[in-house]
């Protein structure tokens, strides 16, 4: 079983976020995932991405990185270097957080905030056993 | 990834028809909301988005559109989304947003 | 489209035809090749529900199984004339049978699979033990008898009040009434928060007259679905205050429904 991880790193502006969904789905069609669970993880980065940028005081000179962990699941996490103050994510309460929330909580089958030096969301799917 | 938005007036059927082309997310959802909050605003009962070749939407897509539609319901309009892809229709379903927005195939 | 006959349709013409149309031709002459397009049209409704439902350590495969035989019935019992979506219709069905399988395959579902094999010991030196003491063992006696520590024996016990069949739900019983109301049944969603724009504002007032230890089990046991005794120990009270807790904050959704007349 192969045990890989891959990261990307991009500049923290919202027309890159599609960089970090392509990447998604090349890394799906590596671990040859089903159409559906492409899909499923591309939307998922996808929306980590955007609740940073919305959420976490990051501007356009700040990075977010993005680490695939691939072994029998896929271990996500989408992350940004906090510089001055410390603005914590509200994930279960704001309102604004509503569908990321939802997509992320239903798609994925872990979802974590992760608040302590850089602000982190973690995700896992366990991949989907196809009888063969 | 960029959107393009066509918009056409049916006469046949004296419908407003916008037509995303590509993917609205968190980059292109602004200017998503514009064009439809432009269009609304000349129709009287409702806008047809045609979403044929709508290949990819997100929460702030989904967002563009309730805000929409949320100012748009005290004039009573609907906003119509059709020949929806199976995997937007799966996220309208998750997000309970099949129930809000009119689906038509 | 709509005035077409519904006798021998081609299959092209099937996959093209509208969806409400072929809800009709379906119910005019129940052809099987219209019903397989209708099934395969709302499979992501099963898909997405089951994906609600699937937890670490419930299979989703299961769920996706008995949720699809749910999208079958729908199908089947769907009439295009009562004006609903099939959507909604479809919802309280798949997820009727989803709660159905838990209760039938019982807490092996749950249950952590050294726990169930404990359980099953620990009634055996029940059994014993009562009769050569004459009394009910202790916790201490029944560790000792089966030479495991009683934090052990204590999640069996705790185990067998939280991971019953009912465990999906929270049964919220009101005085004088006979019928189980589950917080799912009152909220009518298997999230406690949605996003149904009419209900939005309801569930942020409601949520924000709980206390924030209430709100924390409530986070604690709908999003992140943990166990009533997870939650007693992040806590350091005992399950059984966090189980009282829950009827309580049960009781003040009931009475905002109430004030908001979402229910009759």
């Amino acid at each position: 079983m192969m045990n890989e991880k891959i990261e990307l790193i991009i500049p923290a502006k919202a027309e890159n976020i599609s960089v970090a969904r392509l990447t998604a789905s090349s890394i799906g069609m590596k671990m040859k995932l089903s159409i559906d669970e492409i899909e499923d993880i591309k939307l998922c980065v996808g929306e980590a991405c955007n609740i940073l940028l919305q959420k976490s005081n990051i501007d356009k000179d700040d990075s977010i990185y993005i680490e695939f962990l691939i072994s029998e699941d896929i271990d996500i996490s989408v992350s940004t270097k906090k510089s001055k103050s410390k603005k914590s994510i509200e994930f279960v309460n704001d309102k604004e957080l509503t569908y990321a929330r939802m997509i992320l909580q239903t798609l994925m089958d872990c979802v974590e905030v992760d608040l302590n030096d850089d602000i982190k969301i973690i995700m896992k799917k366990d991949m989907e056993k196809i009888d063969e | 990834m960029s959107l393009k938005i066509q918009e056409t007036f049916d006469e046949k059927s004296n419908e407003l028809i916008l037509s995303p082309i590509g993917e609205i997310d968190i980059y292109t959802s602004e200017q998503f909301k514009k064009t439809l909050l432009d269009n609304i605003s000349k129709v009287k009962d409702r806008i047809i988005v045609d979403c044929e070749s709508l290949e990819f939407i997100d929460s702030t897509g989904l967002g563009a559109l309730v805000s929409v539609l949320k100012d748009s319901q005290e004039n009573n309009k609907e906003i119509v989304l059709r020949k929806v892809k199976p995997n937007i229709k799966k996220l309208l379903f998750l997000t309970k947003l099949d129930e809000v927005f009119k689906i038509e195939d | 489209m709509s005035d077409k006959n519904s006798d021998n349709l081609t299959l092209q013409e099937i996959s093209e035809a509208d969806t409400k149309d072929l809800f009709r031709f379906f119910s005019e002459n129940e052809d099987k090749r219209i019903r397989e397009e209708l099934i395969s049209r709302h499979m992501y409704i099963a898909e997405i529900l089951s994906k609600k439902y699937a937890n670490k350590g419930i299979d989703y495969d299961d769920i996706y199984q008995v949720a699809c035989i749910g999208l079958i019935y729908a199908v089947d019992r769907f009439k295009v004339e009562k004006g609903y979506e099939f959507s909604s219709f479809a919802t309280p069905t798949i997820i009727g049978e989803i709660k159905k399988h838990f209760r039938d395959k019982g807490w092996s579902i749950r249950v952590p699979r050294r726990i169930q094999e404990l359980s099953q010991k620990v009634n055996v030196a029940r059994t014993n033990l009562s009769q050569e003491l004459q009394r009910s063992p202790t916790i201490e006696e029944i560790a000792e008898y089966l030479n495991c520590s009683e934090e052990n024996i204590l999640e069996v016990m705790e185990a067998r009040k939280v991971y019953t069949p009912k465990s999906l739900d929270i049964t919220y019983e009101s005085d004088g009434d006979d019928k189980d109301i589950s917080l799912l049944d009152l909220i009518g969603e298997d999230d406690i928060e949605f996003s149904r724009i009419e209900n939005k504002d309801f569930i942020a007032k409601a949520t924000l007259k709980l206390n924030e230890v209430e709100r924390k089990i409530i986070e604690d046991r709908y999003f992140y679905k943990k166990t009533q005794i997870d939650i007693a120990n992040d806590l350091g009270i005992s399950q059984m205050t966090v189980s009282r807790m829950e009827k309580k904050i049960i009781s003040k959704f009931r009475k905002e429904l109430e004030r908001t007349n979402l229910i009759n």
